[in-house]
């Protein structure tokens, strides 16, 4: 489960998760820059004036205050019971700004063409401000309007003041549990540290540069990323995207047997070269990329359609390896192709997001669905299809208080390479997640209620259920905006669907479902520089019997 | 059910229970409350919080309190600059009368708002005035004549008077709230969606993408360009 803004911070034994954006930096007074938009050459002729010139305190209403349509009748019509209207025609769009953006750019938002009646009490005007706020590109947005070379016309003027667009997305420090190789009988303390960053308005032209980073001994991540939110004016976004992991990853929980490089016999529990392992560990390089565009549904939805193709290396997978589950001994599936493979799928995603903050919501719902479809029409080495929705639904409480009630379901159906499975990491509030598809812990789940979760890593299906309860404890002006205390708590369901056939071994009665508790206690704080969390149950995973 | 329980069974599930321990009792934690004033209704907060004392005219007719006072001080540069800019602005003022011994609920009220457009090819204003007796409209023809207009206030009518005919003898105060460009809920609702149209990220991968955006627009929302707030000196109802 995708959990967002977040910096995971690590000191000692503890796992902190922090989410942090950088700060907009305070724009230096330049001059502006007029960057008038091409004049229309219309030959309407005077716009006239409604209305005669008002005195200091004339009272009373003004039969037209029609700066348009008041003598040559080309505006729209007014309404004689209405409130007087003020219309103009638009002759031209001036834009100043103190940074780099191009008045092209920022033309886009404003949806009038030279020329249209530009009426001053249209809600569409307020909201080019708001739009262009919305970018997150300029740290204040100021209109007004400017008369035009002839009587009725005007110039509407868009002041820019521009704030830093690099953004720290997320920050990733910490310490994992893990082991190097099969052979490690001895888990390691296992340090790690990333970040995303992005320049949200490279050259003041609307596009995104992204790039992340997830450093460890054993394992290293990297992505680039690329988005035009308005690729050729078309309101589609374009992006496209490169990554390279090299990584590994842990396989069985107990018990764990594994055939030496070389046992040719059929069982691999015969094989007299075998040898005790921790875990089996599968070392992998990934590298691939993906296309996609985006575009809005109404209001408050979007979806967007990517293909993600990559070139999957597994140059280290035992050759065979099994565990054993209270005494049944079962092969291990390592869910992917010895040496170079190759996996191409498309990428659907849906969200609907009718949330009131997207800091700190008190109320709303947020809908995410995704599906991904990799399939040998598209050149992939695995059929697969994964289905994944998620729901948070906040609900407000008289006394100020939140209550946050999430659910999640996912299925893969098909024979997906193991990334493309669901982890107890992402389930399991007291594991650290998974980084730029990393998995970086390799401790099995607490298994709170001596279930067969105990036996689960990477499967094919996922659910879980939570809610939590926020309270704020601090709300200032500047800076520090809000902190609230959260406490959360869930169940999680994990299985393959060999384990719904055959089931796992050594259960009895609701034993049997693989399900287990999770839970969460922290801080989330709504800064100038972004939203920070930090909570507690990776440090609660760590204790150890 | 496995044989064999793992010791550290019984401390996580010590840590779950005391977890969800905490998770049902801190709705009961109303103590809590007096930490989060600001979590109380904008009203009250106002009239708790430190306001600077101003002295008011009140007069009283009919048994009714008419006050008279100026506000000018709101129209500061950038105020003023706004006002010229030729797109409407709005000036929000609420006066609240207050029983001297209980600031947190207002006994009466009274709303005046000033939506003022320049219009900048006749160089003169057009104020739309909407009080509780009704809306108008006027053309004024400079800014300091505007700026008098919707902030010096000349009599406004505070409550009706058979509210106040319960309250002969009580000591009351008024307290003042104007804001410039204040937001209503239905513009905050307006505004999001806009927001919501603002592109944004991949599903997922990228969802702390349009966060960023909207969290930097959302800190704007809600909160007037400007505000000024002052209360009178007590008085008592005649």
């Amino acid at each position: 489960m995708a959990r967002h803004t977040v910096v995971s911070l690590l000191a000692a034994l503890a796992c902190l998760t922090l989410a942090t954006s950088a700060r907009a930096q305070d724009a230096g007074a330049s001059s502006a820059a007029d960057a008038g938009v091409a004049m229309a050459a219309h030959s309407d002729g005077d716009g006239g004036s409604g209305g005669d010139s008002g005195s200091d305190s004339g009272s009373g209403s003004d039969s037209d205050g029609d700066g348009v349509s008041g003598s040559d009748g080309d505006g729209p019509p007014t309404d004689a019971n209405a409130p007087p209207r003020i219309r103009y025609f638009l002759e031209r769009i001036v834009v100043r700004t103190d940074g780099t953006t191009r008045p092209g750019l920022v033309r886009r938002f404003v949806p009038l063409a030279l020329g249209d009646v530009l009426d001053v009490d249209d809600p569409q005007i307020e909201a080019i401000r708001w739009r262009l706020l919305g970018t997150g590109w300029f740290r204040e947005v100021r209109l007004s309007l400017e008369r035009g070379s002839r009587r009725g016309w005007i110039k509407l003027v868009v002041e820019l003041e521009e704030r830093n667009t690099l953004v720290i997305q997320q920050l990733n420090a910490g310490v994992s549990e893990g082991i190097l190789r099969s052979a490690d009988m001895s888990a390691d303390a296992v340090w790690y540290a990333g970040a995303q960053l992005a320049e949200t308005n490279f050259l003041g032209t609307g596009i995104t540069l992204g790039g992340a980073f997830l450093l460890s001994e054993p394992q290293q991540a990297v992505r680039l990323r690329f988005s035009d939110p308005n690729f050729l004016a078309s309101g589609y976004t374009f992006a496209a995207s490169g990554f390279f992991n090299n990584a590994r990853d842990f396989f069985g929980s107990e018990n764990v047997v594994i055939a030496r490089a070389g046992c040719t016999t059929p069982d691999p529990m015969d094989c007299p070269d075998d040898f005790d392992a921790r875990n089996a560990v599968v070392l992998y390089r990934r590298y691939g990329g993906s296309v996609g565009t985006g575009h809005d549904i109404g209001a408050y939805a979007r979806y967007t359609l990517d293909w993600q193709g990559e070139v999957v290396d597994a140059f280290s997978v035992p050759i065979a390896a099994s565990e054993s589950r209270n005494g049944s001994t079962r092969a291990i599936d390592f869910s992917i192709q010895r040496g170079f493979s190759f996996v191409s799928a498309l990428q659907l995603g849906l969200v609907y997001d009718r949330r009131d903050d997207p800091a700190l919501p008190t109320r709303g719902v947020i809908v995410q669905v995704r599906a991904d479809f990799g399939t040998q029409l598209l050149g992939s080495d695995y059929d697969f299809l994964r289905l994944q929705a998620s729901v948070l639904h906040y609900v407000p409480l008289p006394w100020g208080h939140v209550l946050r009630f999430g659910a999640f379901a996912g299925v893969v159906l098909g024979r997906a390479p193991f990334f493309y499975k669901f982890y107890v990491s992402d389930l399991s509030d007291l594991i650290p997640s998974r980084a730029l598809e990393l998995n970086l812990d390799r401790r099995p789940p607490p298994d709170l209620f001596s279930t067969a979760i105990r036996f689960m890593r990477a499967e094919d299906l996922a659910g879980r259920i939570d809610i939590e309860y926020s309270l704020p404890i601090y709300r200032g002006e500047s800076g520090l905006y809000a902190i609230n205390a959260y406490v959360s708590a869930g169940l999680y369901v994990l299985f393959s669907q060999r384990d719904i056939k055959l089931g796992v071994p050594g259960f009895q009665g609701v034993s049997r479902i693989p399900v287990d508790a999770t839970f969460d206690i922290g801080l989330r704080a709504d800064t100038d520089v972004g939203v920070f969390q930090l909570g507690f149950s990776n440090v609660i995973g760590f204790v150890q019997p | 059910m496995t044989s064999s329980a793992r010791p550290r069974r019984s401390r996580y599930s010590l840590l779950l229970v005391s977890t969800l321990l905490v998770a049902v009792m801190l709705p009961l934690a109303l103590p809590f409350e007096s930490l989060f004033q600001s979590q109380a209704p904008r009203l009250a907060s106002a009239a708790r919080a430190q306001v600077a004392g101003r002295t008011l005219g009140v007069r009283w007719r009919d048994g009714v309190p008419y006050l008279h006072f100026s506000a000018r001080d709101l129209a500061n540069a950038d105020v003023r600059r706004k006002l010229d800019s030729g797109l409407p602005q709005r000036i929000v003022m609420r006066v609240y009368a207050f029983r001297a011994t209980d600031p947190s609920t207002p006994i009466a009220v009274a709303p005046q708002s000033c939506r003022v457009t320049n219009e900048i090819m006749d160089e003169r204003y057009r104020v739309q005035i909407q009080t509780a007796a009704g809306d108008m409209t006027e053309w004024i023809g400079t800014l300091d004549a505007v700026v008098r207009r919707c902030l010096e206030v000349r009599g406004i009518e505070v409550g009706q008077r058979s509210g106040w005919s319960t309250r002969r003898g009580e000591r009351v105060y008024f307290a003042v709230l104007i804001e410039f460009n204040p937001l209503s809920p239905d513009t905050v609702r307006r505004i999001r969606r806009w927001l919501a149209n603002s592109g944004g990220g991949p599903v997922q991968n990228d969802a702390f993408f349009g966060s960023f955006v909207s969290l930097f627009v959302n800190r704007r929302i809600g909160s007037a360009e400007r505000a000024l707030s002052f209360q009178s000196q007590p008085v008592r109802v005649p």
